[in-house]
């Protein structure tokens, strides 16, 4: 192959050569080297990812709406911005869905509630809005629980999206489209929200990267709200290198979000490769290490992934925090009371209409007192200094990503009304950036999980961790057989 | 050896309280303006105890200068300035 590379007539590779998934599951970054040097269109990545849907999402039900046509119009218009050499920006051509609760202009945005099962909005959310302007292709909008919140809800017309590791089993919390989406090589990322731990979660029983940012990185202007002051959104993609590209398009200041910070935006990508030599590790090996509710097969995971980074050069001592039903009921009693606020119109005149694991999460929250909730208030600034004082001494805290492999869908069993703590919630109670990564596989072959957290606005440390992380394993690289395919 | 960053949190809690009754959550939910019927109610019967016992081992009785954590003060000052700005629009 030769010739300038931004040339429109320029001989491309051909495709048939490569194995059938290849494209499917290349990284951003490696699409996006492919696009340039034109050795393959946006139409073609396109065709190829649509392909893939229409061959498994039936069994997946990651997507509620596949814009099909949206993402030809944005492949073509990023095709030409090829062809004339203007492709700026990292997604150019690169395909990704969102969460079903991100609004999207002209587009059907449910949240997954048939409190919203018509709503198409007037406006894109910003962080849509971002993507667009980054010349991404949108693929499609993803499955979630009701309002981000209280699922599997087996009675809502939407099915739970199912995890591509393994027939029967459940694909997270509440962005489980996303990242059955992701794992299974129908999208190289997507975005989904995050307020307990929503994007970590199902990312880590899908064996993907789920990044929340910093609270305040990025906008939540136009995301349905599930609680205003924890709600996050961020990048859930298959490597920790992909997830610093796609923060770089949607972190940011706004104006419409009354959290939005204004902070000197990097580029995470600059010095990810730095390596890890001196860097502090707190390791929070009780919240799970001797907990009942942890699968036994996550504490030898997770000592493995510990050495890893000891033998990277990062220095790693265990910590101790708070026990984590301490942040869970901190957080839940926040989560319910603003969830209750931000839908009371609909408590009040058609409650019939929630499915009814978020009915019987939210509801009581119309019963809590004022001074309950200011309480929580204040406790999440105690556990906020505890946090603070951890991160003064350790560049980045570590656990496991989460308590348990991915859970076994069972429609006849009704989800309880609080579940064991999540692993997840402390860094949504401090604001901390956090993401989990891949770290191994329970013997039943679900995926297993890393969870790693930094100070405020210091996600370029933690990606400089999770990439070295990467660099010296290999689980990120692992597929899903196509065995999900019923 | 592991560190700890755990400070003592105030030990008063609401625990010692008994669970409210049904007639009490029905009385809550009125109080609160619900207009229930009667299956909805009786889910809320189920579910409200669960988050009565989180809410009750919030601890209480607390210094009187911890605040509580309140996004509407971010960092930097910037809704600050905004509310200020709006304020001038009006």
């Amino acid at each position: 192959m030769s010739g300038d590379l931004n040339s429109p007539v320029r001989e491309r590779v051909a495709l048939v050569d490569l194995p059938e998934d290849a494209i499917a599951y290349e990284s951003i970054a490696i699409l996006r080297e492919r696009l340039a040097k034109r050795q393959l269109s946006p139409l073609e990545l396109l065709d190829e990812l649509l392909r893939r849907i229409q061959r498994y999402d039936s069994a997946l039900h990651a997507f509620v709406t596949v814009t099909a046509d949206r993402g030809r119009s944005d492949a073509r218009q990023a095709s030409e911005l090829f062809g004339r050499g203007r492709h700026t920006g990292a997604l150019c051509g690169i395909p990704y869905g969102l969460k079903d609760v991100i609004e999207t202009a002209g587009i059907l945005t449910t949240g997954q509630s048939k409190i919203l099962r018509d709503h198409v909005p007037e406006r894109d959310a910003e962080v849509a809005r971002r993507l667009k302007q980054a010349n991404g292709v949108l693929l499609g909008k993803l499955t979630t629980y009701e309002f981000a919140h209280g699922g599997p809800s087996w009675d809502l017309p939407w099915p739970p999206a199912m995890n591509p590791w393994k027939t029967g089993y459940l694909a997270g919390s509440t962005s489980s489209g996303p990242a059955a989406a992701v794992a299974a090589g129908m999208l190289p990322f997507a975005i989904g929200t995050d307020t307990g731990g929503s994007i970590r979660m199902p990312a880590a029983v899908c064996g993907i990267v789920g990044v929340k940012p910093t609270f305040g990185l990025v906008s939540r202007s136009g995301v349905l709200p599930n609680t205003f002051t924890l709600d996050t959104c961020g990048p859930m993609t298959r490597t920790v290198e992909d997830a610093a590209i796609v923060l770089n398009e949607i972190a940011g200041y706004d104006d419409d979000d009354i959290s939005s910070v204004e902070h000197d935006i990097g580029d995470y990508t600059r010095s990810i490769s730095d390596g890890i030599k001196g860097l502090r590790i707190g390791w929070v090996r009780h919240w799970y290490d001797g907990v009942a509710s942890a699968h036994p097969d996550i504490a030898p995971a997770l000592e493995t992934a510990m050495s890893v980074l000891e033998q990277a050069g990062a220095i790693v001592e265990e910590i101790e925090l708070s026990e984590l039903l301490v942040y869970q009921d901190c957080k839940t009693t926040i989560s319910i009371t603003e969830m209750f606020s931000a839908y009371e119109h609909e408590f009040r005149t058609r409650p019939e209409d929630f499915g009814l694991m978020f009915r019987n999460k939210v509801m009581s929250g119309g019963l809590i007192r004022a001074e309950d909730y200011f309480q929580a208030l204040r406790q999440r600034l105690w556990l906020c200094r505890e946090l603070e004082r951890a991160f003064r001494e350790y560049d980045v805290l570590a656990t496991t990503g989460w308590m348990t492999p991915a859970e076994p869908a069972r429609p006849d069993v009704l989800d309880k009304f609080l579940r064991p703590p999540n692993i997840t919630t402390p860094f949504n109670v401090g604001g901390q950036p956090a993401m989990t990564i891949p770290c191994g596989f329970s013997q039943q072959g679900l995926p297993l999980s890393l969870q790693l957290a930094a100070r405020h606005f210091h996600e370029d440390v933690m990606f400089r961790v999770g990439y070295e992380y990467q660099q010296r394993t290999n689980w990120h690289l692992k597929r899903p057989s196509e065995g999900f395919v019923q | 050896m592991t560190r700890s960053f755990v400070k003592a949190s105030s030990p008063q809690t609401l625990k010692h309280l008994p669970p409210s009754t049904p007639d009490e959550i029905k009385l809550l939910a009125r109080l609160a303006g619900l207009s229930l019927s009667s299956s909805i109610l009786e889910e809320l019967i189920k579910s409200y105890p669960a988050f009565e016992a989180m809410v009750r081992r919030l601890p209480r009785a607390r210094p009187r200068f911890d605040d509580p954590a309140h996004h509407l003060v971010p960092p930097q000052g910037t809704t600050l300035r905004r509310s200020l700005d709006l304020t001038a629009n009006e």
